[in-house]
C-alpha cells in the first residue's frame, strides 16, 4: 500500500539567495511576540558589553552613607504606589464585573464578532453556524478540524441485539490512536439509551464474540485480537493534513436539487469504530443528505456539552425510518444517534458515555508489540 | 536602508537607529538563519543566532566606512556567516576532518554537483511559484505549516485567523498544491 507522507518542503532548506529573498519578502518568519523577544535579547547583549567597558575603569571602593530622609522618602513613595495600584485594580474589577445575563450576551456578541472577522468572506463566516442546516452539515463533515485530540467511550449497535462497547483515544495531529472494541449482548437497549450502567454482559468467546484493539503509531494502523493474541496490519494511518479523498463525492439535496457535492474522505481519527461519533461523515451521507427530510429541533445539554438536536426520516436505509442525532455544537461530533424502524422499534443507536477534547482528553495509549506476532 | 542613512540615524539617536534597523531587516535575517539551521537547530537556537546577528551588526558596524549602498548586503553576510558558525557548532560530531599530509596524497572530489544544484534551484523556484499561486492566506499557511513547522494554533495567531479555519484551509491548500505538482510531474 502506498505510504502517504506529509508535504515535505525541505527542498527549500539551504536555498540560494533568490529562495531566501522570496521567502523573506512574501512570508512572515515569526509573530510579533517572538520578534520583540529577539530584539530584547540583542539589546541586552549590547548592554552587557557596555557594562563590561565600565567595569574596566572601576578602581577602589568608598563607603556610601544613605541620608536618613532618603529612605523615608522611598518608603513613602512605595506605600503611595501600592495604595494607588490596589485602588485602580479594585475600580477596574468593579467596572468589568457583569451579571450573568450581561456576561452571556457579551460573550455571544464576542463570538459573533470573531466569526465575522475570521475571514472577509461572509459565506465562510456562516459556514459552520449550527443554527442553520448548512452549518450543521458542514460542521459535522468538518468535525475533525474543530479538535486536535479526543478520548472517550461509546456504545454502538446496528441491530439493537448486540452492541460494540468502544473506548477510544485519538490524536489528529500525530495520527496516533488507540481503541478497544468488545462485543456485548443487549438485554435492555432502552436502558442503554437512558444511560443505565449495568446494561450488558460480556459473553465468552464460545459464542464467537470479539474483543480487540485497533491502534496507530502515526504510520500504521494495526489490530490486535485480545482473545487470540494475534496482531495484524490493517492499513496506513491517515493523517488529517494529507487526507486524500476516495475520489468520490456525495450529493446533498435541498428542494429536490443538488445543494452541494461533498467529498467522501477517509477518516483521520484512525479509530474506525468511533468514526460515527468523531467523524460522522457516514451519518451525514446516510441520513442528512436530503435536507428536506430533517429539521433542527433545538438544542439540549448532554454530557455537559451543548448539542444541536436534529431529527428526521429516511427512506434509504434498511430498517430505519425515523432518527434523531445529537451533534455537539462546538465540534460537530455526534454524541447520540437513535434510529427506529417503521414499527417504532429501536433499530440502531450510538450513545457516547464520555468524551473529552484537546487538553482535557486522555493521552493515546501506546501498545507494546512483539514484531514476530505481526501478520 | 542605506549605509549612510544608518550612520545618520546612529548619530541622531542610537536606540532608534537600532530599532529601525531591526524592524526593517528582522524578517530577512530570521529567514536566512532559519534556512541554514532548519533541520539541525531548535527554535531557541535559531532565536539566539538571530539576536547575535543583530548584536554583531550593532557592535561591529564601522562608522568610518565609506559604503553608500544598501546595508542589506552587509547584514545578509553577517547573518549567513553566523548561521554557518552555529551550524558547525551544532553539527560538531559530523565534521569531516583530514590532515594536511593526507591532502597531498588524496585527490578529494568536489562536493559540488553543478547540474544537481541547478536542478534544485529551478525546483525551488517552481515550488515557491506554485505555493504563491494558491493565494493568501493559503500560501502563508502552507509555508508556516510545512516549512516553518508551526502548529495550527500558532499559525492562527500569526495570521489572525481561527485554528479551525487554518486546519480546513491547510487541508484544501495541500490538496491543490499536490495536484499542481502532480500535473507538472514533480514529486517532493
Amino acid at each position: 500500500m502506498k505510504k502517504k507522507t506529509k508535504l515535505d518542503l525541505s527542498i527549500l532548506e539551504n536555498g540560494d539567495e533568490q529562495t531566501v529573498e522570496i521567502l523573506s519578502e512574501r512570508y512572515k518568519a515569526t509573530d510579533e511576540k517572538e520578534k520583540e523577544r529577539i530584539f530584547q535579547q540583542s539589546i541586552n547583549r549590547c548592554s552587557t558589553e557596555e557594562f563590561s567597558d565600565i567595569a574596566e575603569s572601576v578602581k577602589g571602593v568608598e563607603p556610601y552613607r544613605r541620608h536618613g530622609w532618603f529612605s523615608r522618602k522611598v518608603t513613602a513613595i512605595v506605600c503611595m504606589l501600592s495604595v494607588s495600584v490596589i485602588t485602580v485594580g479594585a475600580i477596574m474589577l468593579n467596572s468589568f464585573r457583569k451579571t450573568p445575563h450581561e456576561f452571556a450576551s457579551s460573550s455571544e456578541s464576542t463570538e459573533t464578532t470573531i466569526n465575522s472577522t475570521i475571514s472577509g468572506n461572509e459565506t465562510e463566516a456562516t459556514e459552520y453556524d449550527m443554527s442553520t442546516k448548512q452549518g450543521v452539515l458542514f460542521r459535522m463533515l468538518d468535525s475533525i478540524y474543530f479538535y486536535d485530540r479526543a478520548s472517550g467511550e461509546l456504545i454502538q449497535s446496528s441491530n439493537a441485539i448486540s452492541c460494540n462497547m468502544v473506548e477510544f483515544e485519538t490524536d489528529l495531529e500525530t495520527a496516533e490512536s488507540y481503541s478497544h472494541i468488545r462485543q456485548c449482548w443487549l438485554y435492555n437497549p432502552a436502558e442503554v439509551i437512558e444511560g443505565a450502567k449495568e446494561e450488558a454482559e460480556l459473553i465468552t468467546d464460545e459464542y464467537g464474540t470479539y474483543d480487540f484493539i485497533n491502534y496507530s503509531d502515526g504510520t500504521h494502523l494495526k489490530t490486535q485480537n485480545l482473545l487470540s493474541g494475534k496482531t495484524s496490519y490493517l492499513s496506513s494511518a491517515i493523517n488529517r493534513d494529507i487526507q486524500e479523498g476516495f475520489n468520490s463525492v456525495r450529493e446533498i439535496y435541498s428542494g429536490g436539487e443538488i445543494f452541494i457535492e461533498a467529498e467522501n474522505k477517509p477518516s483521520p481519527t484512525n479509530c474506525p469504530y468511533a468514526d460515527d461519533c468523531l467523524f460522522p461523515q457516514r451519518l451525514v451521507f446516510s441520513y442528512l443528505s436530503d435536507m428536506d427530510l430533517w429539521e433542527i429541533e433545538g438544542s439540549e445539554s448532554y454530557l455537559d456539552r451543548e448539542c444541536i438536536v436534529v431529527s428526521g426520516r429516511t427512506d434509504e436505509e434498511e430498517d430505519i425510518t425515523d432518527f434523531t442525532i445529537y451533534a455537539d455544537k462546538e465540534t460537530g461530533v455526534v454524541l447520540k444517534f437513535i434510529a427506529c424502524n417503521d414499527k417504532g422499534e429501536l433499530s440502531q443507536f450510538l450513545i457516547v458515555r464520555e468524551i473529552k477534547f484537546d487538553n482535557d482528553s486522555d493521552d493515546v495509549r501506546k501498545v507494546d508489540e512483539d514484531e514476530e506476532e505481526i501478520q | 536602508m542605506t549605509h549612510s542613512e544608518y550612520r545618520k540615524l546612529i548619530c541622531e539617536n542610537k536606540d532608534m537607529a537600532q530599532r529601525k534597523l531591526f524592524d526593517e531587516y528582522f524578517n530577512y535575517v530570521y529567514t536566512v538563519v532559519y534556512n541554514k539551521l532548519r533541520s539541525i537547530a531548535s527554535r531557541e537556537d535559531i532565536e539566539e543566532c538571530v539576536s547575535e546577528v543583530f548584536f554583531n551588526v550593532y557592535n561591529c558596524y564601522d562608522m568610518n566606512t565609506e559604503s553608500e549602498g544598501d546595508i542589506k548586503g552587509f547584514i545578509g553576510t553577517v547573518a549567513s556567516r553566523k548561521a554557518v558558525s552555529y551550524y558547525h557548532r551544532l553539527n560538531n560530531g559530523n565534521i569531516r576532518s583530514i590532515s594536511v599530509e593526507e591532502c597531498a596524497e588524496i585527490m578529494l572530489p568536489s562536493d559540488d554537483n553543478v547540474a544537481k544544484t541547478a536542478e534544485q534551484s529551478e525546483l525551488r523556484r517552481i515550488l515557491l511559484e506554485l505555493i504563491d499561486r494558491l493565494g493568501e492566506p493559503d500560501s502563508s499557511i502552507i509555508i508556516q505549516k510545512y516549512y516553518y513547522n508551526r502548529k495550527s494554533k500558532d499559525i492562527a495567531k500569526l495570521l489572525s485567523l481561527s485554528p479551525v479555519l487554518i486546519r480546513v484551509r491547510c487541508s484544501r491548500a495541500t490538496k491543490r498544491l499536490r495536484k499542481m505538482l502532480s500535473d507538472m510531474d514533480i514529486t517532493l
